[in-house]
This record gives structure tokens, C-alpha cells and sequence, in this order.
């Protein structure tokens, strides 16, 4: 069928060559590049991702739950304004509790970090040294939601077993959210109505 | 690859009135006085036996050339040979292994143009396609030579009459189709010109029982004779050549058609795989982004509430609390000793300030200290010695480390 020394042959038999290698070609892709659609192996890796991706959300969601578990053990969910009265209060209490006496007490000015906002108190109380360590304890625990930063003891001239202990306890508020940026526009507040009424209604 | 001639499917032996067919494949033959009358011939391909009757044949000799040259001298040749115009001849020849001064002894055999002509349109209308045109004596011509005949007479019964061909000296020197009738006188006068010890082969005819029947007519030896004269016209060669060419052609451009419509629908197949994948991808991806997103957001969440959780643990959940780290410096101080004042703040080291009777005492305290897991770099800054109301003592100032303390006030801008 093929012919290429005859000169009258030579079109159609180049044109049978091209169908071979045609049917060849197509033969070749449909046996070795012939794609095709594995739903299960898509199913399989992206299940792998998500099983993945669900392992870590699992581990992050723990966390949060951790991390906010510990803010609301420790962390005053108040503003500045009531936490310090607050403070005094629960200063007050043990001090009383443990019968030392309540010399000063003051806040110092708040600390902003980069994620909380600490807020100093230091009181001075006077008493034995037992007491002052046991009221320390006391605000050791997760109540109080105040942390010993710092203890200054100094014994009483001329009183056996009398110390005077100054003490500075931190307490941790959140910071406040962001706000938004107010529209510039004021409202214009409505004009006072023209007559009023007395509250006993009558017309001055 | 180059075109193979196809066997012969058919051998037809000829002649006006009578017809003789043997089928190669299934090795049967069949008689009639017609093509038309025998059956299963139409759509087959056949080598054509010219009848005796159609033949012109003659012994000349021919240079011992090349066959395509002999030709060329036998066409000149022709006009003293036949008494029919060499242009209106079909002719070949056979050469013989005799020579003489002018040459190869041959067997000339010439036939009509028209008679030639005739048949192969009766061939055409039963759509037969002719390979070669032999003349149907060469075939005795080939058996004489393979059972070395020198002289005899082949008779062979042909519908209602008889191919009679008689040989002398080898050579071919009358061949013929007779009646019936006249078979017996023909043969008598056949061979008083033989002469004496003339073998006789018959199929199929009863003689004078002297003869050697034959078991086949000579058509079944065809492909054993290994003829290869042909008396087919140039023009229908030509013809036939080319409705081969057109054939062969239409099998090409069908072939191409055929490729071109399998690697279609293949790169088609292969398109929409392709596209089936793209779309399974995307769905996937799709999927696996968003819950990737939502990954990326809880991570995002738990990052951001660390550092606060962080500095709270820190704060509240300290390697060492402050009221251990006071009752160890308390639970160690020795006897007639006493503290006076103690510093403690997270980050930093601590001081103990204290009095104590001797210099030993305070040596053993901070020596205790050293030992304690708690306290790393234990140190003594000054002991003074002193004197209270009458009684020496020694005033002392240790500074340590407690273990795991660390600062809790980070630093940053004061709010107010």
C-alpha cells in the first residue's frame, strides 16, 4: 500500500504514514499519558489535609481554651476605677484576717505591656513576721487575682517580733478593644422645643 | 511496504463455446457453455486460458536476448509469422532449450486484440479481474517438457469437443480444438505424422486403450508450470494497473481518515480528562482552603490571648512563691540570730539584712543558704561587728537569688 519510489504514489502513501503515526500517537497517549480522574487519591490527599489541618485546629482550639481559662483565673475583667477600691478591700480583709495592722495603702500608676495592663498597689502593714508571710500566702491564691511583686520587711525599733512590711501586688486588667474611628460628621442636636412645661405644668 | 499481486482465485479456460472454471481455494472445477452459467465466479480474481481455437502458435527462433528485447524483435518479426497486422496482436513467447543458427527455438503465441477485447468485458460484466492471458496449449507445453514427452498426442475432452496437442521432437506442432466426430481421424492422422511409439495422454476421453489417462484436465496444473508469458493488452494492464493505483490510494486516504478520527476522539478523551481533573483539583483545593482558613483563624485567636496568658502564668504560677522563698530564710536562720530587714522583688535578687551574736553563726547562715536548691549565687556583702548595749554583735548583709524568679512587670508605657 505504501509506495514512495513511484512518483504517483508518493501523496497518498505520505498520507497513510501520517494515519499510522496518528493511530500510533493516539494509541501511545491512551496507553501511557491517559489521565485519569482518581476521585480516590483527591479524597485520600485532601483528607490527609484536612486530618492535618483538624489536628492543629483541635490544638489551637485547646490553647485558646487554656489561655482564656487562665485569664479568667487571674485576669480583673473591671476598669482601673474599681479595681483599685477593690484591691483595698481584699487588702483590708487579710490583713485584718491575719491581725496585722493596715499602715498606708496606695496604687501607683498603671503599667501598659503589650497585652495587659498592670496596675500597682503597695500598702505598708505592720505585725509579726508569721502573720505578714501567712497574709502573703493568701494572695498567693487564684482569688485574689493579685501578684506579689514585691516585699519589703523591716523589724520595729525596740519591738521584739514586730516587722513593718511593705508590700507591692500587681493586678492584671485587659486592655481596652481598639475603637473604630468616629465619623467626623456631629449630629446636630435637636433645637429646645419652644415652650416648656413647669413640672407641675404649669407655664412659668 | 509495496504491493503484493494477489493470487489467482480463479483459472478460466475460455472459449466461445464452451467455458472451463477451476476454483483454486476450494481445488473444484466447474464446466459450462457460458461464464454467466457457472456460479460463484463474480468478484474474483483470475489467470485467463485463451481456447486453442483463439491462438496463433509457431516455432521461430528469436535472438537470445533479454525478453524485453526479444519482444521488441518479435513484434518486427510478426508480419512474416501470422497473416494478421502485428498491431492487431497480443503476443508472447516461450523459449525452448533448443537453438539453431538464428537463434533460441521459441514458441510464439499471438492472439486478437479484439478477441482478447471481447473477453475481458465478459470477464468485466461478471466483475472478474484478469492477472494474465496464457494461451491454454502452453500448459501441455510445460507437461510435455516436465514428463519428457518427446513425441504424443495430449487429448484432453473440452465440453463437446477435444484440445488435441501433438508433439514431435519436443517440439509443438499442431494444436487444435476438434469435435467429437472427428476426434478418431484426427488422432490417426496425428500420429502418422508422430510416427511409430507416439505416446497418447487422454483426460477424460476414450481412444483406442493405448492411451495414458490423465486424472486432472491440464488447467489443475497451472500454478506447477510456472508460466509467466502474457498475452494481456498494454492498455488493459494499464487500466488495471491504475484502478489498483486508485484502489490502493483510497485504502491510503481511508487509513489517514482513520488515524486522523482515533487521535480525535483520543485528544478529545484526553481533553476532558484533563478538564474532569482540573475540576476535582479545584473542588479539593477549595475544600481544604477553607478549612485551612478556619485552621489559620483558631491559630490566630490562640496567638494572639499567649503573651497575656503567658505573663499571667508567669505572674501568678512562679517557679518558687514568695512566701516559701520567706519562710526558707526564716526556718534557716541559726540561733541568736536575728533578721532585721529582707528585700524581695520578682526579677530580682533578694537582701537579708540581720544581727547575729558571732561571726560563725552568720558563716553557718549564709553556708545554709548555699545549700538550698532555692537560692543560686549566695552571697555575704558586708558582717560588721557591733556592740548593743554592752553585749558585741555582728551586723551582717547577705544578697541570693532565688531559683525561677522572674520579673512579672513588663516593661512599657506608663498609662497615667
Amino acid at each position: 500500500m505504501i509506495n514512495f519510489k513511484d512518483s504517483k504514489d508518493q501523496t497518498a502513501s505520505a498520507f497513510a504514514v501520517l494515519g499510522i503515526a496518528l493511530i500510533v500517537v493516539a494509541v501511545i497517549v491512551s496507553l501511557f499519558y491517559n489521565r485519569r480522574v482518581d476521585a480516590k487519591t483527591y479524597a485520600a490527599n485532601s483528607k490527609k489535609d484536612l486530618v492535618s489541618f483538624r489536628g492543629r485546629t483541635e490544638i489551637a482550639k485547646s490553647s485558646l481554651a487554656d489561655y482564656e481559662a487562665t485569664r479568667d483565673k487571674y485576669q480583673w475583667t473591671d476598669t482601673e476605677d474599681l479595681v483599685t477600691p477593690a484591691a483595698l478591700e481584699i487588702v483590708s480583709k487579710r490583713s485584718a484576717e491575719k491581725g496585722l495592722k493596715l499602715v498606708s495603702f496606695r496604687p501607683i500608676k498603671s503599667y501598659e505591656s503589650a497585652s495587659l495592663i498592670q496596675l500597682p498597689v503597695q500598702f505598708t502593714v505592720d505585725g509579726s513576721f508569721a502573720s505578714v508571710a501567712a497574709m502573703l500566702e493568701e494572695f498567693e491564691k487564684p482569688e485574689s487575682k493579685l501578684a506579689v511583686q514585691q516585699v519589703q520587711f523591716a523589724s520595729q525599733e525596740g519591738v521584739t517580733d514586730q516587722v513593718s512590711a511593705n508590700v507591692t501586688l500587681v493586678a492584671f486588667l485587659s486592655k481596652p478593644e481598639p475603637t473604630k474611628k468616629q465619623s467626623t460628621k456631629i449630629s446636630t442636636p435637636a433645637a429646645p422645643a419652644t415652650t416648656t412645661k413647669s413640672p407641675t405644668g404649669v407655664t412659668p | 511496504m509495496s504491493q503484493k499481486p494477489q493470487a489467482a482465485q480463479l483459472l478460466i479456460e475460455w472459449d466461445r463455446e464452451w467455458v472451463r472454471v477451476h476454483f483454486v481455494e476450494s481445488a473444484t472445477t466447474k464446466e459450462g457453455a457460458s461464464l454467466d452459467a457457472i456460479e460463484g465466479v463474480n468478484g474474483k480474481t483470475a489467470i485467463l486460458l485463451l481456447s486453442r481455437r483463439l491462438i496463433l502458435q509457431r516455432s521461430i527462433a528469436l535472438p537470445d536476448a533479454q525478453k524485453s528485447d526479444v519482444l521488441v524483435a518479435l513484434k518486427m518479426k510478426l508480419v512474416d509469422v501470422f497473416p494478421i497486422p502485428a498491431s492487431d496482436l497480443a503476443f508472447d513467447f516461450i523459449p525452448t532449450t533448443e537453438k539453431n543458427d538464428h537463434g533460441r527455438v521459441c514458441n510464439v503465441f499471438a492472439a486478437r486484440n479484439s478477441d482478447i477485447a471481447d473477453v475481458i468485458a465478459i470477464c468485466t460484466k461478471s466483475n472478474i479481474q484478469i492477472q494474465q492471458i496464457v494461451p491454454a496449449q502452453a500448459l501441455t507445453i510445460k507437461a510435455a517438457e516436465q514428463n519428457s514427452v518427446s513425441s504424443g498426442v495430449f487429448a484432453e475432452r473440452f465440453g463437446d469437443f477435444v484440445n488435441l496437442d501433438v508433439y514431435h521432437y519436443g517440439d509443438l506442432i499442431s494444436s487444435k480444438v476438434v469435435d467429437l466426430n472427428s476426434l478418431d481421424n484426427e488422432i490417426s492422422r496425428m500420429k502418422a505424422l508422430t510416427g511409430d511409439g507416439t505416446k497418447t495422454f487422454a483426460y477424460n476421453v476414450k481412444l483406442d486403450g493405448t492411451e495414458q489417462v490423465l486424472p486432472a484436465p491440464f488447467i489443475n496444473s497451472f500454478f506447477q508450470s510456472g508460466l509467466t508469458l502474457d498475452l494481456e493488452p498494454e492498455e488493459y494492464r494499464q487500466s488495471r494497473t491504475e484502478k489498483i493505483r486508485k484502489a490502493r490510494h483510497k485504502n491510503c486516504y481511508l487509513l489517514f481518515l482513520v488515524g486522523l478520527a482515533i487521535a480525535a476522539l483520543v485528544g478529545d478523551d484526553y481533553m476532558t480528562r484533563t478538564a474532569e481533573m482540573a475540576t476535582q483539583e479545584a473542588k479539593f483545593a477549595r475544600t481544604t482552603k477553607n478549612a485551612l482558613a478556619q485552621t489559620v483563624s483558631d491559630e490566630s485567636k490562640a496567638t494572639k490571648q499567649k503573651p497575656a496568658s503567658d505573663q499571667l502564668l508567669k505572674a501568678f504560677e512562679p517557679a518558687q512563691k514568695p512566701s516559701d522563698i520567706l519562710k526558707t530564710i526564716s526556718l534557716l536562720l541559726p540561733t541568736d540570730t536575728w533578721l532585721t530587714g529582707v528585700t524581695f522583688e520578682r526579677g530580682k535578687t533578694i537582701l537579708i539584712r540581720g544581727t547575729s551574736k558571732n561571726s560563725s553563726l552568720v558563716s553557718t547562715y549564709v553556708s545554709g543558704l548555699s545549700k538550698q536548691k532555692r537560692f543560686r549565687d549566695v552571697r555575704l556583702m558586708y558582717a560588721n561587728g557591733g556592740d548593743i548595749e554592752g553585749t558585741p554583735t555582728v551586723q551582717f548583709s547577705i544578697v541570693a537569688f532565688p531559683v525561677g524568679n522572674l520579673a512579672i512587670i513588663e516593661s512599657g508605657k506608663k498609662k497615667k
